[in-house]
């Protein structure tokens, strides 16, 4: 009795062990399956990577923009310190400063001295009383008009803003740009007409005998 | 994956304008203060400087006009018009003074041109001075226009000017010396005239043109008040 249940057992194990038949197409489509899942997580994964190396560069050129400006200040914080440099130089020593200062880059209005050898720049101090103003630059046809070529310097007992420029002899046009906003003429000098924009400025006459 | 990708650019170009904006702080605040040009003006500038590069013309002039009308808060139609007028002004006195004059003299005869010489003025200039640097001389030409100088009269005076060979520091002091005059009351010509006798003579003379200039600017001689500069606006007086 034991040996032919032990002996059905195994029957059916054996029977149970051999493996179902499968109908070829639902395998080959199981296989198919699994290939596109796979080819699916390849592509994901790929364009995870190309995210990545496009956040990559973004953040490279991002880096490269903050990298530029910060160089950019840097030349615009030295441009102003040397042309306070040039300034304090001139101011100290007029006549032997003067030759060596070079007049500014596009003196346009009256330009009158491209043979250097007859022409030197004299150097001109340009004043303004503004004792409330933290900021005071100059603006004219011998700056090319940049209101960050020529800062003032401010004497903190007057409340006086002064500066020193090399200007060819002739006729200049400025004003003085307060705290970045506000146009000032020279309340010392004569006023100029504006027929281009009509906004006139100052007067001044370089060089006069 | 793709969404924290998007959430790491997104960060990294915030992170960079915050960086550029604490960066440029200072430079930011005058722009804040001059005009800003729209992208059609900017546009038509372009255009206009690359016309007047290939045509030979120097491009500073224009783009300091281009500086001047932002920094005075003009709008873009008149920065355009004042750009393109001054490129005309360059032209012409281009096609005047010759293919080889040199920047400076193209701004002086510029200015010349628009303090109301004529080109005929310019081209007789050149005729007179040959090879010569003209600047001084066109610029003291429209100083003397601008002061109130008939153009003719103007062109005569600095003709003979070259033709006795002043030196340009002496030309421009001429200029510079009838506006200052003028300034002070004293008629545009007349000032003109007395101060062109002052430099002939010390031509003739061999002494500096600007010494004698100088001692004939004594206020005491003249009455002038010694005033510093001279306005647009100052017309020619007479005197009492």
């Amino acid at each position: 009795m034991h040996d032919e249940t032990d002996e059905t057992i195994t029957r059916i194990t054996a029977a149970l062990r051999q493996p179902p038949a499968v109908d070829p197409t639902h395998k080959a489509r199981v296989l198919v399956a699994v290939a596109a899942e796979r080819e699916r997580a390849r592509e994901a994964r790929m364009r995870a990577a190309r995210w990545w190396r496009l956040a990559g560069s973004m953040g490279v050129t991002a880096a490269a923009v903050v990298a530029l400006m910060v160089w950019r200040q840097k030349v615009v914080d030295s441009g102003r310190s040397a042309t306070r440099a040039n300034a304090q130089t001139v101011a100290a020593s007029a006549p032997a400063s003067a030759s060596t200062a070079k007049p500014a880059p596009s003196a346009t209005r009256h330009l009158a001295a491209s043979d250097a050898a007859g022409v030197a720049p004299l150097p001109v101090q340009l004043v303004l009383r503004a004792p409330a103003a933290h900021r005071v630059s100059v603006v004219g046809d011998f700056n090319g008009w940049d209101a960050h070529a020529t800062t003032l310097e401010r004497d903190p007992a007057s409340g006086l803003w002064s500066g020193t420029v090399a200007l060819l002899p002739g006729r200049h046009v400025y004003a003085f740009i307060v705290d970045d906003s506000i146009w000032m003429r020279d309340p010392r000098m004569p006023q100029s007409r504006d027929a281009d924009f009509g906004r006139p400025g100052s007067v001044l006459l370089v060089g006069q005998p | 994956m793709t969404r924290r990708a998007l959430f790491v650019v997104a960060l990294a170009l915030g992170a960079s304008a915050g960086a550029a904006r604490v960066v440029g702080a200072q430079q930011v605040a005058y722009a804040a203060g001059a005009a800003s040009l729209d992208s059609v003006t900017q546009a038509a500038l372009r255009r206009e400087m690359s016309r007047a590069q290939e045509r030979g013309l120097p491009v500073e002039p224009l783009e300091a006009k281009v500086r001047e009308g932002q920094i005075k808060r003009a709008a873009p139609a008149r920065i355009r018009s004042a750009v393109t007028a001054l490129a005309t002004r360059l032209d012409s006195a281009r096609s005047a003074l010759g293919p080889m004059s040199n920047a400076a003299e193209l701004v002086a005869g510029a200015d010349a041109l628009a303090a109301g010489a004529d080109v005929g003025a310019l081209r007789t200039l050149r005729a007179t001075g040959g090879a010569r640097d003209l600047a001084a001389p066109l610029g003291a030409l429209a100083q003397l226009v601008a002061s109130g100088v008939a153009p003719s009269r103007a062109t005569q005076m600095v003709v003979e000017l070259l033709k006795r060979g002043v030196a340009p520091r002496e030309v421009l002091a001429f200029g510079v010396a009838v506006e200052s005059d003028v300034g002070a009351g004293v008629p545009a010509e007349e000032s003109a005239v007395f101060r062109l006798r002052a430099i002939e003579s010390a031509v003739n003379g061999g002494v500096s043109a600007s010494a004698v200039s100088g001692a004939y600017t004594d206020p005491g001689m003249l009455n002038l008040g010694g005033k510093s500069g001279t306005g647009d606006a100052a017309k020619p007086k007479r005197r009492p």
